[in-house]
Formats: C-alpha cells, sequence, structure tokens
C-alpha cells in the first residue's frame, strides 16, 4: 500500500541553535517522530532544494521509529531514505528496511598512511598512480584478481576480513582497525541469492564505477595535535583512501529483499508513503532474512576494501621498495544497519550515507582510539581531498553516533556534464598538480568538484554540532577512478 | 533519460504493458555504449519476471536486465510479454552480446516508481540507481 507525501510547510519547521532544523511531527499526521536536520543556513537552502526533506518525514512514519529521523548536512535526495539520514527502530515492535541501508551495502572508507612524506615522493607520484589504476580492477568489467567458489564466499560472508587474515590477505593490525573487526556476526549465507552469488563471484577487491576511487593524498592541516598523534598522522604524510563497498553482490542482496518486502506489505499492514521503503518488523522472517543477507553483504565489502588495500600495499611496494610501510588507521561504513543500545534500548540503527562516530568512551571505539574517539573519514569530490575527524560522546544522544559521509552531491549527473565537460574538469585538476586516471570523460564530469557541496561546510557543521571533530585536512595528489 | 540528483530516473509512455516493457529496454539500452556492443543473438531466451502488479513487473524486468548485463554480458534489446500468472511475467527476449559486464546500472529501484493509464495510454518512471 502506498500513498503521497508532501514537503512541510513552513510553520511545522524550526531552527534549533545554529546547526540544527527540525521538522515537527505537527507537518503531517502519519509522522511519530521529528525529522531533525543538521545544517547551516546554506546548506539547509541547498537541501531543501530537492526531495530529501519529504523523504526524511515519510521515514518518520515507520513504525517503532526512535525518537526522531535525522539528515547529515550532505544529506540529498537517494530513493526511499534521503542519503545522510539516520533513523533508529526498536527490535521488538520496529522494522528493518533494505532502502535504509541502501544498495551498495556497506559502502565505506578506509584510510591508510604511509611512512614517507609528500616530499620524499616526488616525481614517484605520477608511476604510483598509474601503478595504483593498473593493479586495482575497476568498473569496466566486473572480475577481479579472485574468483571465488561458494564454499570461499560462504567464508567470506561469515568470516568476513578473517577470512583474508588467514589467506595472508589482512594482518591483524587491519583487523584491528575495521569497524567491527570486519565481520558483523549476523551474516546468513542462505539470505544470499544465486544471483547475488553469481554478481559477487569474482568482484572481490575491485572498485566499481560512479563516487568510488582510491586516492593518494597529503596530510596538508592538523587541526587536533593529540587526536592526530593517536591516528598516526603527521603534516605532509603520504596517506591513501579507499572509497568502495559490496559491488553487484551487495546492490543484489537490497533488491531481492527489497522485492520480497514489497510483496509481503499488506501482510504487516503498514502504509509506505514511498513503496522504496518496504520493510518488516526486525523479528519476522522476512526482518531476519534481509537482516542476514546485509551482514552477509557488509562481510563481504570490509573484504572488498581489505584486498584492495591488499593491491595497494603491492603497488606501493613496487614503486618505492618493500620496505614502504602502509598502515591503516581505520575502516568505516556508511550503508549498513546495526543492532546497537542507545538510551538502554536495543536499536537497529539504519545509517544511509552516513558515518558511524561513536566516541572516546564507547566500548565499540577500537582499543587504540579509547580516550580520542573513532575515525570518521569524510571524503569530498574529486580532487577536493578529505576530511579526518574524530566521533564526539555526544553524537550518541545526538544522532544515534552518527556523523556524515562526504560532501553530498548537489547536482544531477547530466547537469554535472552539461556545465563542465571532463577535459575542462580534468585539465583544471593537472594545473592544480592533481594525477587523475580515470577510463571516461563522461565520468570525471559527474563527479567533478562544483556537482558536490561544500566539503568544509559540511564537516564544519558537524564538527560545531558536537557529532565529530575535526582532527585534519587532507588534500589529493591522485585519483584513481573506475 | 530524466535528471535525477543523484541517479537515473526513466520516464515511459506506451500503448500496453508489453510495448511499455519494450520501451524501457530501449531506454535502457541507451545507457549502454554502443562500443561495448558485439554481434546480434537470434535466438529468444525465456525468461520468468516476478511481481503481482504492473509497477513491481516493470521494476523486475529492468532489474532482470541489469543482471543480464553484468553476469550474462547480454542485453536484451527485443522483449515479448509471452503469459501472466497471478505473481509474475513469462517474457521472451533477444538481444545483443556485450564486449564485457555492463556494470554502470545496479538496480532498478521502486523509489517513486509508477504505471498509470493517460490518455489512453500507459505511462511509467523508474529510478535507476547508477
Amino acid at each position: 500500500m502506498t500513498k503521497m507525501a508532501r514537503a512541510p510547510s513552513p510553520s511545522a519547521i524550526h531552527r534549533v541553535g545554529d546547526t540544527m532544523y527540525e521538522v515537527s511531527t505537527a507537518a503531517r499526521a502519519d509522522m511519530r517522530v521529528p525529522a531533525r536536520i543538521y545544517a547551516d543556513e546554506t546548506l539547509w537552502q541547498q537541501i531543501s532544494q530537492d526531495r530529501s526533506l519529504e523523504q526524511l518525514m515519510n521515514v518518520a512514519t515507520l513504525p517503532g521509529v526512535e525518537e526522531a529521523v535525522y539528515a547529515m548536512p550532505d544529506a540529498h535526495e537517494g530513493y526511499g531514505f534521503p542519503v545522510g539520514g539516520v533513523a533508529a527502530f526498536r527490535t521488538w515492535d520496529g522494522v528493518i528496511s533494505p532502502g535504509g541501508v541502501g544498495y551498495d551495502i556497506n559502502c565505506g572508507v578506509r584510510l591508510l598512511v604511509s611512512d614517507i612524506s609528500a616530499s620524499d615522493l616526488g616525481a614517484r607520484l605520477e608511476p604510483l598512480v598509474h601503478e595504483l589504476s593498473r593493479s586495482i580492477p575497476s568498473g569496466a568489467g566486473r572480475r577481479g584478481k579472485l574468483e571465488l567458489s561458494d564454499a570461499e564466499l560462504d567464508r567470506v560472508f561469515i568470516e568476513g576480513c578473517g577470512y583474508l587474515l588467514e589467506r595472508g590477505m589482512a594482518t591483524a593490525h587491519d583487523l584491528a582497525h575495521t569497524e567491527s573487526g570486519g565481520c558483523l556476526p549476523g551474516a546468513d549465507p542462505e539470505a544470499v541469492s544465486r544471483r547475488a552469488r553469481d554478481r559477487g563471484r569474482g568482484q572481490l577487491g575491485t572498485m566499481g564505477s560512479g563516487n568510488h576511487f582510491v586516492e593518494v593524498e597529503r596530510v596538508r592541516d592538523i587541526y587536533d595535535e593529540a587526536a592526530a598523534d593517536a591516528l598516526g598522522l603527521r603534516v605532509d604524510q603520504v596517506a591513501v583512501l579507499i572509497h568502495t563497498g559490496s559491488r553487484g553482490l551487495g546492490h543484489q542482496v537490497c533488491t531481492d529483499h527489497v522485492a520480497r518486502m514489497d510483496r509481503a506489505m499488506s501482510e504487516y499492514g503498514v502504509v509506505l508513503p514511498d513503496r522504496q521503503l518496504a520493510c518488516a518488523p526486525f523479528g519476522s522472517s522476512a526482518g531476519k532474512a534481509y537482516f542476514g543477507g546485509m551482514c552477509a553483504a557488509a562481510n563481504y565489502a570490509w573484504c572488498n576494501r581489505q584486498l584492495i588495500a591488499h593491491h595497494v600495499r603491492d603497488a606501493i611496494h613496487r614503486i618505492l621498495g618493500p620496505e614502504a610501510g602502509l598502515s591503516l588507521v581505520y575502516d568505516v561504513a556508511h550503508n549498513v544497519a546495526k543492532v546497537e543500545e542507545h538510551g538502554g534500548k536495543e536499536l537497529c540503527v539504519h545509517r544511509k550515507g552516513a558515518t558511524r562516530a561513536f566516541g572516546p568512551a564507547h566500548p565499540e571505539t577500537p582499543a587504540a582510539y579509547h580516550g580520542v574517539g573513532q575515525p570518521v573519514f569524510i571524503p569530498g569530490s574529486m580532487g577536493t581531498g578529505s576530511c579526518v575527524l574524530v566521533g564526539q560522546s555526544a553524537a550518541e544522544r545526538l544522532s544515534f553516533g552518527s556523523a556524515c559521509h562526504g560532501a553530498g552531491r548537489r547536482m544531477s549527473r547530466g547537469e554535472a556534464r552539461r556545465t563542465r565537460p571532463g577535459s575542462e574538469v580534468r585539465d583544471q585538476l593537472t594545473e592544480l598538480g592533481i594525477i587523475v586516471r580515470c577510463p571516461s570523460m563522461k565520468e570525471i564530469a559527474e563527479e567533478a568538484p562544483h556537482a558536490y557541496k561544500d566539503l568544509d561546510r559540511v564537516v564544519d557543521v558537524v564538527h560545531r554540532a558536537g557529532l565529530a571533530r575535526k582532527v585534519a585536512r587532507l588534500a589529493t595528489m591522485g585519483v584513481v577512478k573506475g | 533519460l530524466v535528471d535525477h540528483t543523484s541517479e537515473v530516473t526513466i520516464r515511459l509512455r506506451a500503448p500496453t504493458f508489453g510495448a511499455l516493457l519494450q520501451e524501457a529496454t530501449v531506454a535502457f539500452g541507451e545507457l549502454v555504449p554502443r562500443a561495448l556492443r558485439r554481434e546480434r543473438t537470434p535466438e529468444w531466451r525465456e525468461l520468468r519476471i516476478p511481481g503481482g502488479d504492473r509497477g513491481a513487473r516493470l521494476v523486475g524486468w529492468l532489474n532482470e536486465v541489469v543482471y543480464l548485463c553484468e553476469v550474462d554480458e547480454w542485453l536484451p534489446v527485443d522483449v515479448r510479454v509471452a503469459g501472466e500468472r497471478d505473481d509474475g511475467l513469462c517474457v521472451r527476449a533477444r538481444g545483443v552480446a556485450l564486449q564485457r559486464p555492463f556494470v554502470l546500472v545496479k538496480a532498478a529501484t521502486l523509489h517513486n516508481s509508477v504505471v498509470r493509464e493517460a490518455e489512453g495510454a500507459l505511462e511509467a518512471e523508474v529510478t535507476l540507481d547508477v
């Protein structure tokens, strides 16, 4: 069952401080909780231009939704849930929705730091970027360097990065510095269809197209010396940022379970404002099946980023020598649903285009970062670098422990292409000394900086709102895209 | 093809549901680069598309096309409805082999998907995840 939704009336919108707007439940009779949007005035105007608010209000109508639904300052229109959306549902009377996670299950970001400085890298940058583009299968084909049997896929689903540790493609340090140790415990291989397996079998260790990338960056500025020191960051240090997810496998898991829930919606008596919000009670057979499939896909995604990191290390050894080290700072998901405790309640927290941002004392913050906060990485658009932050304890009551995940699109792909051709964007980046390896001018145009919101403005709101604290700013030196 | 902040929306109009599937196939094909296409394959494939209503079936068909392009490296070009059941459709399709997997489009979504009757024809919109 579906019905039409509408945008909020101005009288239902309240500005709360200088970094939050709230749409009250008075906006629509079907909203169970308010919608809170972290934004300054400029970002609020941008977020208001598409259907993000309407989508967020739709999420607020779902059964078992707790306290409030949130949009991060990089929010933009998605399908069902907005990208940059956070919503928590009680596990005993709430729902789980594949649309609240998104198609690219456990899309996320991994930051590694080297032991050399950008000035020492010098003229070896171009060969390094070239070697990375040769070494990492991207978006043009589906096959990586591993072709997994069903039994091997099952181990990836169940063991996550532990499977790659056993195969010598990960270290114990890597696992200790990956969210959830690179393995969610609830994976159910039976909930991953034959089609999903077909799509994922040969894609492990591949980047994919769209906004996915591997970037070589340098630490440009340090804002918080103590936190940077804990994370192993120093000015001018070379770093590598990897952004990708669960490839076709995750998309197929989402497609399969959205279709299953869509067919079963009438059984649950839930009225949906948007069919893509198809959901099921967390404890139902459909809810359990999706959660099991999603955990399996999330573990596949962590293995994907781990295997790419393994390829990156090999490439760095070839160009910079076998002694060159590349240490994992952290790997964090930004499309996932996790069972967490907030305010003494067990909740299924959906983060779609939003990063977990637990504070210094949270038990799930990795041991190495206790007293500092869980690292949060916010990549900007192609060539604009990224920001490193650490989660704040306040985020746990302000946003279910969440922060933003990127700059967020502000233009459609078509508008970006029409505004500036890919060759012009590439030339502009080259003038800035940034080396770009991308097989498609169209993709360069679509991912151009002007198509995205201002990264520093987005991060500033997150910092001022108390969700995560700024630690360092990274500048792009080279980009490899699918 | 219609602009969407981050994805691609296709807008369709056709006299029958079978023709709507054909239009959707053509629209999807416009996203596949010409250079990726190899020879046309003459045989018709029989495929089952799940979905209890026209919206779910249209999205289901496009998800079938996504899968065929990525895994079988094969792009449907012509599609015919061969049978209808309560829980889905049987369709026959023929198309062209691809030089490598086409992975740009990752899914067809139910988001704002709509199939409606308008002035004696069917109109539809589907958003693709790219």
